[in-house]
């Protein structure tokens, strides 16, 4: 159990939102990814998303028959995506192997992703473009719009667990049958898609017919606007979402793509940990008053986490005189 | 209908305390047009806190500090008035937990009889009738089986609306 305070800064407007519900949160967490990848150099294309649908379906297929490896030939190419400069490659790289490197690539389409799921395949294709932004930035090229290896360190990493919590909420949320057995099903009728997780993936890759793209609402692996009807339907939808994945995406939408200039983590036993982002000597007025101000967070999360004992300790006092009948 | 899951209670509670805060933003006079300081504080204590340099540009350092203060005040105004709804909030969940104990789980009987209720369009009202009735109705419904619990929840629920009375008297809701 640990307490983690962050002191973040942003060029982006602020705003004061709370996170939205769990499909729409995870539309923001894309759009703010994309962008951010978009300034660096590397936009979502339609190409990528298919590449990347289709590598997910390779890779579930890898998981029940050992003998079909098409998903590392695809992940080759993903890892030497064909991105406009500023893509470099490192030593490492290349002598990984990475055969496709400047070799040509199967016709991709480079049309811009302009409205990308929220489901794996998405996630998959922010990974792929955030690690050729971290490798660029390791084989000493710079990138547009001043893109920040930590933070594109925490979009692919981000991005890596959201790809399989994606996949699980898609399957979780997988249509229910319908008729007499529908009817005591647990699982309500929340969405007018009738394809399961792996039938749209299949559908998304690029051997499919270009014009079976689906238009029916769907909770997770839909577009904003088929998430959207899905969500204000009526009766309105009620998620069953284990709290560790609501936490997972929780703090992903609160960091976003900020960049995280003091950090204090503070665990049950006592160990603290401290980490200061570096400042510049003419920062000094700036450093004064962001450590002014993570201070006072510090000792107001100290407080809050007191408190929250002190009542789950209350509540366990509570629970522990009914059963034993001494209240 | 699927049996109710005993531990659906308790990941309730999980759920809340991990997803349950409040954001307090300030505004500086220099750009009022936008927050300059923004805080998420969970229920856990987790708390990020959002700088925006740029909209406090041509503030001194000892104006920022004093706008830095500003947000503290208003962040410890919003705990305090969070601290009687939460109370509410804790004492069903505890009566919840204890009803739970007891065979009855409150949050999984709750889910699934709206689902059913709600989502097969039986009745909605009949829906909204159990979801009140529901956390009211259990203490009655174990009253028959242990009368101290009853005076128990009785007598807390009374302070607790004397504290909500008395919240709602300080902030001039009540005449």
């Amino acid at each position: 159990m640990t307490l983690e305070i962050n002191t973040v800064t942003s060029t982006a407007d602020l705003s004061a939102q709370k996170m939205p519900e769990v499909p729409l949160a995870m539309h923001a967490l894309i759009q703010a990814y994309s962008n951010y990848l978009s300034d660096s150099g590397f936009p979502i294309t339609v190409g990528l998303l298919k590449a990347s649908a289709q590598w997910i379906v390779e890779l579930k297929r890898l998981e029940t028959n050992a003998q079909a490896d098409a998903s590392t030939t695809l992940q080759n190419q993903l890892k030497s995506w064909p991105w406009a400069p500023p893509r470099k490659f490192t030593d490492m790289e290349v002598q990984a192997g990475l055969d496709q490197i400047g070799s040509p690539k199967p016709a991709w389409s480079a049309e811009p992703a302009d409205d990308p799921t929220n489901g794996a395949e998405t996630f998959a294709a922010l990974k792929w473009a955030a690690w050729a932004g971290m490798q660029t930035l390791r084989a000493g090229g710079r990138l547009d719009g001043g893109g920040d290896s930590a933070v594109l360190s925490r979009i692919f990493a981000t991005c890596k667990q959201m790809q399989e919590v994606a996949l699980r909420l898609e399957q979780q949320h997988d249509p229910s049958p319908g008729g007499f057995l529908g009817f005591f099903s647990r699982q309500p009728k929340l969405q007018d898609s009738i394809l399961k997780s792996g039938e749209r993936m299949l559908k998304m890759m690029p051997t499919a017919d270009p014009q079976a793209t689906e238009t029916d609402s769907r909770l997770f692996g839909g577009t904003v606007q088929q998430t959207y009807e899905s969500l204000f339907r009526h009766p309105r939808p009620v998620f069953n979402i284990d709290p560790d994945l609501t936490i997972l995406i929780r703090k992903a939408w609160d960091l976003g793509t900020k960049s995280v200039r003091m950090q204090t983590v503070l665990q049950i036993d006592g160990d603290v940990s401290q980490i200061i982002g570096p400042f510049n000597a003419d920062q000094r007025e700036e450093r004064d008053f962001l450590v002014a101000l993570h201070a006072n967070a510090v000792k107001q999360s100290v407080t809050q986490w007191r408190n929250f004992v002190e009542v789950l300790g209350a509540l366990l006092k509570g629970a522990a005189s009914f059963v034993t009948g001494r209240g | 209908m699927a049996s109710p899951k005993p531990e659906a209670g308790f990941q309730s509670i999980w759920h809340l305390i991990h997803t349950g805060g409040l954001t307090v933003e300030t505004r500086s006079k220099t750009a009022p047009g936008r927050p300059a300081l923004q805080t998420l504080l969970q229920l856990d204590g987790d708390q990020l806190v959002c700088v925006d340099l740029s909209a406090m540009a041509g503030l001194t350092q000892c104006e920022r500090l004093r706008l830095a203060a500003e947000h503290r005040m208003q962040l410890r105004a919003q705990i305090d008035a969070l601290k009687t709804p939460v109370l509410a909030v804790i004492t069903w969940l505890r009566y919840s937990s204890w009803a739970g104990a007891a065979g009855l789980d409150a949050f999984s009987l709750h889910g699934t009889l709206i689902s059913h209720l709600s989502f097969h369009s039986l009745e909605p009202a009949l829906g909204s009738f159990v979801f009140w009735a529901l956390p009211f109705g259990l203490p009655w419904l174990l009253h028959q089986r242990n009368g101290a619990f009853h005076q128990a929840f009785h007598t807390e629920q009374r302070a607790i609306s004397q504290a909500i009375y008395e919240k709602l008297k300080e902030k001039s809701f009540v005449l």
